[in-house]
């Protein structure tokens, strides 16, 4: 009981003592210091330093929501486009030793005498018959061709044959078929949309990669796209012969390819099909 | 007069190998990925991955190489070979760094950040010119 006693005084003496920093906090006086820094013009600059703080915490707040941001359309196609090159990589087999079979100079060389300047290319060989020739889309006026080496070496293709089928692919891509086949609704809302505060949704990236594989492996292009890119050809390789000739002999051992060997026989539901090319570009008979 | 001789021979080969290990520069990956290879060939195995933005310090090459097209780096304690057109002198504008919350949701495994950087080695890049 005693030492509950002293306790209590010695408590209630401590509460009664107030600190240094306390006394002087009551005996300034805050209203005469406002005066004073009014008197001082310093007030403005207060608020100047406030208002700076303010503009910063704003920017930083701006520059974390913009972390969080969908990818804009510019920036899309070729990180998709890679994206499933990556995904596929196995599948598709390009990571492999190769030569250099002088595929950039044939088809630059092709594009240049058409007077097709200025377009971007990376084409990457495969080591698969899976997939024969094909074309992805990317930013920048950029093209992405995939090109089967397998398929090359049945086909014993020259480069400029190559080259021409790569033109092909260019004029699938130009024409925005690929992109028409994909199917996938909704991109326009994910384009440079923002998910701060959001649970991200990724469905279009999964969508987007089926899509892909969807056309490269199983539905290809229809009829239509198919006529639209062989009169694209046609009108091209007109005024040079020697290429429009060669363009319809690879035509014809295409067609020849994919009816004898079994490898290949879906290439007909990727392009359909080579022998209608063939109709399409021959001269019309004249019926008497 | 053979001491000296096999002295100042070490303090070349040490002054060689002192000049060899030189930064002369620091460049950036201007791919979404890349590889430092053991070798200055594009299909060399690769040493460790790295992603766009990524400084590398250019040494001076070994006087065994001659490639102008394959710059000798140093990516953290990795010495090897980058192809000098995945190198700028500026930062390049980085898909990672322009959408970082997205990317990193992807959740890409150690597989496929590999294939990416390869990806790269594997292109043929052209571009048709006006004659």
């Amino acid at each position: 009981m005693k030492n509950l006693w002293i306790f209590l005084i010695i408590f209630s003496a401590w509460s009664q003592n107030k600190t240094q920093q306390e006394k002087e906090i009551e005996s300034i006086n805050f209203n005469e210091l406002k005066t004073i820094l009014k008197d001082d013009f310093l007030a403005p600059t207060v608020e100047e330093k406030k208002g700076a703080v303010q503009e910063i915490k704003k920017e930083r707040k701006t520059k974390r929501i913009e972390k969080y941001s969908y990818p804009e359309e510019k920036d899309f196609w070729s990180f998709i486009s890679e994206f499933w090159l990556v995904k596929n990589a196995a599948l598709l087999s390009w990571d492999f030793k190769k030569p250099d079979y002088g595929l950039r100079n044939a088809v630059e060389s092709l594009f240049e005498t058409l007077g097709l300047y200025q377009v971007k290319f990376r084409i990457l060989p495969l080591n698969t018959p899976t997939l024969t020739h094909f074309s992805l889309p990317a930013d920048n006026n950029e093209y992405i061709f995939l090109m089967s080496v397998p398929f090359m070496r049945a086909l014993d293709l020259s480069k400029s044959e190559i080259a021409l089928l790569v033109l092909e692919d260019y004029f699938r891509q130009k024409l925005g078929y690929f992109n028409a086949n994909l199917k996938v609704e909704g991109m326009n809302k994910i384009w440079g949309a923002n998910f701060y505060d959001k649970k991200i949704d990724l469905s279009h990236v999964d969508e987007l990669l089926k899509a892909y594989s969807s056309i490269a492996f199983e539905k290809g292009y229809n009829f239509q796209q198919q006529y639209e890119v062989t009169k694209k050809m046609d009108q091209l390789l007109k005024s040079n012969p020697v290429l429009w000739n060669k363009y319809f002999q690879l035509l014809s051992k295409i067609e020849k390819l994919v009816k004898s060997n079994m490898v290949y026989e879906s290439y007909n539901k990727i392009y359909p099909s080579p022998e209608m090319q063939i109709k399409w570009l021959s001269p019309k008979e004249k019926i008497l | 007069m053979k001491g000296s001789i096999f002295l100042f021979l070490i303090c070349l080969v040490g002054f060689q190998l002192k000049a060899e290990d030189k930064t002369i520069g620091i460049l950036y990956l201007n791919t979404m990925f890349g590889h430092v290879h053991i070798q200055a060939e594009q299909f060399a195995s690769s040493l460790t991955t790295m992603a766009c933005g990524h400084p590398v310090k250019v040494l001076n090459p070994p006087s065994t190489h001659h490639d102008s097209k394959w710059l000798y780096v140093r990516v953290g304690e990795v010495k090897g070979y980058v192809a000098q057109e995945f190198l700028s002198e500026k930062r390049p504008d980085c898909f990672q760094d322009n959408y970082p919350k997205y990317f990193n949701a992807l959740n890409l495994d150690l597989n496929e950040l590999y294939y990416w950087g390869r990806l790269y080695d594997h292109f043929v890049n052209g571009e048709s010119k006006v004659k």
